[in-house]
C-alpha cells in the first residue's frame, strides 16, 4: 500500500517534472528570455538621449573643469559646493589608498606622497553621473527635481523646498544646498549651452578630451564609439542606478 | 445616520472642499506635462546665459593666435582654460568698439607659474607609467618649485615660465 | 552668510581622510533628530492609549485619557521642525499639492494627515463629545467658545448617541493602531529606504523605529502622568505605573533585540561600508551610542525593571525610579535617534572619511530652535489639559447596557 503510494507520487512527481521542462523549452522558443540586466530604459521618440564619457587615463588633473563649471555656472565659490570636481587617488605600495580634491581640484594637485611610495596614482573626475535609475528624483517628494525627455537631471529652483533629501539619496555626492537660494543645486550638463547646440563647459575646456559628450540614441557618436572601444565602468554598480556616465580605466578604489 | 456624524462628515467635507480648491489653485501651470514635474522648468534652466564662448569665437578676432596655437603640442587646448570664460567680452568686440574695452571686460593673461603647474607640475598621477605613449595626455613635467631657479631682483618672485616657453606654441 | 561660511571653513579644517567636496556640511541637522524623535512619541503614547481601550488592559485607565492627549500635543507640531529645517519653509504645501508618489517622504505628508484627522482627533472628539456637551453648560468666555466650535453644534446626549460614540471610538482605535505603526514605521522607512547609505539602508529600520517609538512613547506618557498628578496634588496610580513599567519593560527587550540584531548583521556580513562604520561606531558615535544610547538609556533602564519583575521595592521609592527610567528612556531614544540621522551623515559615501558636526545654539538650526519644538507640545499638552481634564470627565455610566 504505501509503496504504490510511493510510486503512484513518483510516477506524478515524473509526469510534473516532464510538463515543466517541456513547458519551459516550449516558453523559450516562443519568447526568448529578455529580462537583460542594467537595460536603460530609454523614453520612446526621436529626440537624443545625452551620456558622458570620461577616460581616467587621459586626464592630468589640471583641474579646469571644475573651475570652468564655477565660472559658468552660478556655484558659490566657496570650497563646499560643486557641481564637477576632480580626485586624486594615490594607491600606496602598502595597498591603502589616499584620496584628495582640494577646492575640488581647482587650481591643480600636488602630489604630497613620495613617488617610491607610490603603487599607483591617478586622477578621477567626478560629476553628476545622471542616472538612469536616479535616486534623487525617486525621492524628490514634490516632483521639483526630474529627468528630462533627453536624459538629464535636473532641479526646478522655482519649485524646490529644500528638504535635501535628494542631497541624501545620492550615493555620488553630486548635490548640494545652494546657501543663498535656499535650494539644491546640481549639474545641468549646461542644459543651457547643449540647447543652444554649444559644448557643457568641462567638456570645452579639457586640455586632453579625456571628456567626450554625446547622444547614446546615435551609434555613430563620439561617446557610442568610445563605450564600445573602452571596458567602461560605472560608479557604484551595485546600487542600480544605472549611470549615464561611462568611466574607461575606473580602477577599484574609486568610490 | 446619527447627529455627530453629519456633523463630522460636513467638517471633513469642508476640509477636503479646501484642499480640493487649494490643489487647483496652487498646482503650477505645466505640471505634469511631461512627468512629475514642471514642464516649463526645462525653458527656464535653458535661458541661462552661457559665459564660455568656444574657440571659433575667439578666431573671429584673435585668428592668428588660434591659428599659432593649433599648430603646436598645445593644439587641444581651448582658449578659455587659461583666459577664463571670454563670451562677454567676444559679444562686446562684436557691438562695440573694440579697442576701448572696460576693464571687466579684459580676460585674464595668466603669467605666474601655477598656471602651467596644473598641468606641467611633477606629478605621479599624471605619469601613468606608459613612456612610449604618444597620447596627448603624456604631458611633460617638470618641479615646478626647482626648474630654472632664477630670482626677479625687483619682486622677489621665481621668473615666469613664459619668459622662455612661448605658452601658445610651446 | 559669512558667518555660516566660517562655520565651515572651520569643519573643512576636521574634516578626516576624504569626503566628497560637497559633504562637508551636513545638511539635516539636530531639527531632523527632533522630528523622528517627536513622531515615535506619538506612535507610542497612542499604542499605550489603545491597549486600555482595544485589550481591556483595565488598569491603564488613569492614562488612557492622558496619553491620547499627549500624542495630539506631540503630533500638532510632528511637521514643525521638518518644516522650519526646510530651505524654503513657505513652499512646504507643495507636499500636498503634487506629492510625487514615489517619494516616501510625500507620502508621509498624507499618512500624518490620515493618522491626525481620521485617527486621533476623531477619537478625542468621539471620547470627549459628551464632557464637551456638558462643561459647555457651565463654561464661560473663551472655554465656552472653544467647546461650541470642538462640538461642531451637536447637543445629543441620548443613550442612543453615546453608545454610538463609544462603539466609533473602539472602532478608531483599532484602525488607529495600525495607522500608528504605519506613521511611525514610516518615519523608519524615510531612513532605511537610502540606498546610497549603509548606516541607514537596513529593512529593519522601520521596525526598530517603531519599536523605539513604543518606548519612547510609554516612558513619555509614564513621566507626564507622574507630573501631572504631582501638579493635581494627587497621588499617582501605582498600578498603572507598574503595569506601564511592565508593557516598557517587554518592549524595551524588542527593541534592544531588535537593534543588536541589525548590528550583529551588519557585523557578520561585513559588506564594503564596514570599515568605515566600524570606524564611525567607535569614534565620533561611541559617546552618543555606547553610553547614552545603550548603556544609560538601554540597559540600566532594562537592568531595572529586570529586577523589578521580581523584587519590589517600596511604592515610594518605586515611584522615583520609574521616573528616572522615563527621564532615562526618553533622553536614550533622543540619542538613537541622533546616531541614526547625524551618525549616517558623518561619513562620506566615498567611505574614505567623516566630517565634522558643528551646530552653534542659535539660529535657525540651532539647538534653541529645537528646543523650542520640543517644548511647545508640553505647553500644548498643558492647554489640552485645561480644556479638556481627563479627571473632570464623567464616568462611564452606560458599559451595561451597551
Amino acid at each position: 500500500m504505501k509503496s504504490s503510494q510511493e510510486k503512484s507520487s513518483r510516477r506524478s512527481f515524473l509526469k510534473k517534472g516532464v510538463v515543466l521542462a517541456g513547458g519551459a523549452v516550449a516558453a523559450t522558443l516562443i519568447k526568448p528570455f529578455n529580462g537583460v540586466v542594467l537595460a536603460t530604459e530609454r523614453p520612446e521618440g526621436d529626440h537624443p538621449w545625452y551620456g558622458i564619457g570620461i577616460d581616467i587615463e587621459k586626464c592630468i588633473g589640471c583641474g579646469n573643469c571644475a573651475s570652468s563649471c564655477k565660472l559658468e555656472n552660478p556655484v558659490p565659490p566657496q570650497p563646499f559646493y560643486f557641481r564637477n570636481w576632480v580626485e586624486q587617488y594615490t594607491v600606496m605600495n602598502d595597498g591603502s589608498v589616499k584620496v584628495e580634491s582640494p577646492n575640488g581640484g581647482i587650481g591643480g594637485f600636488t602630489q604630497t606622497v613620495p613617488e617610491e611610495d607610490i603603487f599607483k596614482s591617478f586622477f578621477v573626475p567626478k560629476m553628476c553621473n545622471h542616472c538612469v535609475k536616479s535616486p534623487c528624483t525617486q525621492v524628490c517628494p514634490v516632483g521639483a527635481t526630474f529627468e528630462t525627455p533627453d536624459g538629464i537631471n535636473l532641479v526646478d529652483k522655482s519649485y524646490c523646498i529644500g528638504c535635501g533629501y535628494c542631497i541624501q539619496a545620492c550615493p555620488y555626492g553630486c548635490r548640494y544646498m545652494h546657501p543663498t537660494e535656499h535650494v539644491v543645486d546640481k549639474c545641468t550638463l549646461c542644459y543651457h549651452r547643449i540647447k543652444m547646440g554649444l559644448l557643457p563647459a568641462c567638456f570645452e575646456v579639457c586640455p586632453t578630451k579625456a571628456r567626450i559628450f554625446g547622444n547614446l540614441n546615435d551609434p555613430n557618436s563620439d561617446l557610442v564609439r568610445f563605450i564600445r572601444d573602452h571596458s567602461c565602468r560605472f560608479l557604484k554598480p551595485h546600487l542600480n542606478t544605472v549611470p549615464k556616465l561611462y568611466y574607461n580605466a575606473l580602477e577599484e578604489e574609486v568610490r | 445616520m446619527p447627529d455627530q456624524i453629519k456633523r463630522l462628515l460636513v467638517a471633513f467635507a469642508i476640509f477636503i472642499a479646501i484642499f480640493l480648491l487649494a490643489r487647483f489653485l496652487l498646482i503650477p501651470a505645466s505640471f505634469g506635462e511631461l512627468g512629475h514635474f514642471r514642464a516649463d522648468a526645462m525653458d527656464d534652466i535653458a535661458a541661462y546665459h552661457p559665459q564660455h564662448a568656444g574657440r571659433e569665437a575667439c578666431k573671429e578676432c584673435h585668428d592668428d593666435v588660434v591659428e599659432e596655437l593649433s599648430y603646436g603640442s598645445h593644439s587641444t587646448l581651448a582658449c578659455e582654460g587659461c583666459h577664463g570664460p571670454a563670451l562677454k567680452h567676444a559679444m562686446y568686440s562684436a557691438s562695440a568698439d573694440p579697442g576701448n574695452y572696460p576693464d571687466s571686460l579684459k580676460l585674464r593673461r595668466p603669467v605666474e607659474r601655477e598656471t602651467c603647474a596644473r598641468c606641467h607640475d611633477l606629478n605621479p598621477s599624471r605619469v601613468k607609467f606608459k613612456a612610449d605613449s604618444t597620447d596627448i595626455s603624456m604631458v611633460r613635467m617638470v618641479n615646478v618649485n626647482e626648474h630654472n631657479h632664477f630670482i626677479y631682483e625687483e619682486t622677489n618672485e621665481l621668473i615666469r615660465c613664459v619668459e622662455c616657453h612661448y605658452s601658445h606654441s610651446p | 552668510m559669512e558667518h555660516h561660511f566660517q562655520r565651515l571653513y572651520e569643519v573643512l579644517t576636521q574634516v578626516q581622510g576624504f569626503i566628497y567636496p560637497n559633504e562637508v556640511e551636513l545638511y539635516w541637522s539636530v531639527l531632523i533628530v527632533l522630528y523622528p524623535y517627536i513622531t515615535g512619541l506619538v506612535a507610542g503614547a497612542f499604542i499605550l492609549a489603545s491597549l486600555e481601550r482595544v485589550f481591556n488592559v483595565k488598569v491603564l485607565k488613569p492614562t488612557y485619557h492622558l496619553a491620547l492627549l499627549t500624542a495630539l500635543a506631540f503630533l500638532l507640531i510632528a511637521v514643525m521642525p521638518l518644516v522650519s529645517h526646510l530651505g524654503q519653509p513657505l513652499r512646504a504645501y507643495e507636499i500636498m499639492m503634487t506629492p510625487n508618489p514615489q517619494s516616501a517622504m510625500a507620502i508621509f505628508g498624507f499618512v500624518y494627515l490620515w493618522y491626525l484627522m481620521v485617527v486621533l482627533l476623531l477619537e478625542i472628539w468621539f471620547d470627549y463629545r459628551r464632557d464637551m456637551i456638558l462643561w459647555l453648560q457651565t463654561a464661560k468666555g473663551f472655554k465656552r467658545l472653544m467647546y461650541q466650535v470642538l462640538t461642531l453644534g451637536s447637543r445629543d446626549i441620548s443613550p442612543k448617541a453615546l453608545r454610538f460614540d463609544d462603539k466609533a471610538g473602539y472602532i478608531i482605535t483599532i484602525i488607529g493602531i495600525p495607522s500608528a505603526f504605519l506613521l511611525h514605521g514610516y518615519v523608519g522607512f524615510i531612513f532605511g529606504s537610502i540606498k546610497a547609505n549603509p548606516w541607514w539602508s537596513s529593512v529593519l529600520m522601520p521596525v526598530i523605529f517603531l519599536f523605539s517609538a513604543m518606548v519612547s512613547g510609554i516612558a513619555l506618557v509614564m513621566m507626564i502622568y507622574m507630573v501631572v498628578s504631582r501638579f493635581r496634588k494627587v497621588v499617582s496610580d501605582i498600578n498603572a505605573l507598574d503595569t506601564i513599567a511592565k508593557f516598557l519593560f517587554y518592549i524595551l527587550i524588542m527593541d534592544f533585540a531588535l537593534e543588536a540584531l541589525d548590528q550583529v548583521h551588519r557585523i557578520y556580513e561585513a559588506e564594503e561600508s564596514f570599515d568605515i562604520l566600524h570606524l564611525l561606531v567607535n569614534g565620533k558615535l561611541f559617546t552618543s551610542m555606547f553610553i547614552f544610547q545603550i548603556f544609560l538609556g538601554t540597559l540600566v533602564p532594562l537592568a531595572t525593571l529586570a529586577v523589578f519583575q521580581f523584587y519590589k521595592p517600596a511604592v515610594k521609592i518605586r515611584r522615583a525610579i520609574y521616573f528616572t527610567i522615563s527621564i532615562l528612556v526618553l533622553f536614550g531614544i533622543f540619542f538613537m535617534r541622533w546616531n541614526v540621522v547625524i551618525g549616517g551623515q558623518l561619513f562620506s559615501k566615498s567611505f574614505y572619511g567623516f566630517t565634522a558636526y558643528k551646530n552653534q545654539f542659535i539660529g535657525a538650526e540651532g539647538y534653541l530652535m529645537a528646543w523650542f519644538w520640543f517644548l511647545i507640545p508640553f505647553a500644548i499638552l498643558a492647554f489640552l489639559l485645561w480644556l479638556l481634564p481627563p479627571w473632570k470627565k464623567v464616568e462611564e455610566l452606560e458599559e451595561d447596557t451597551a
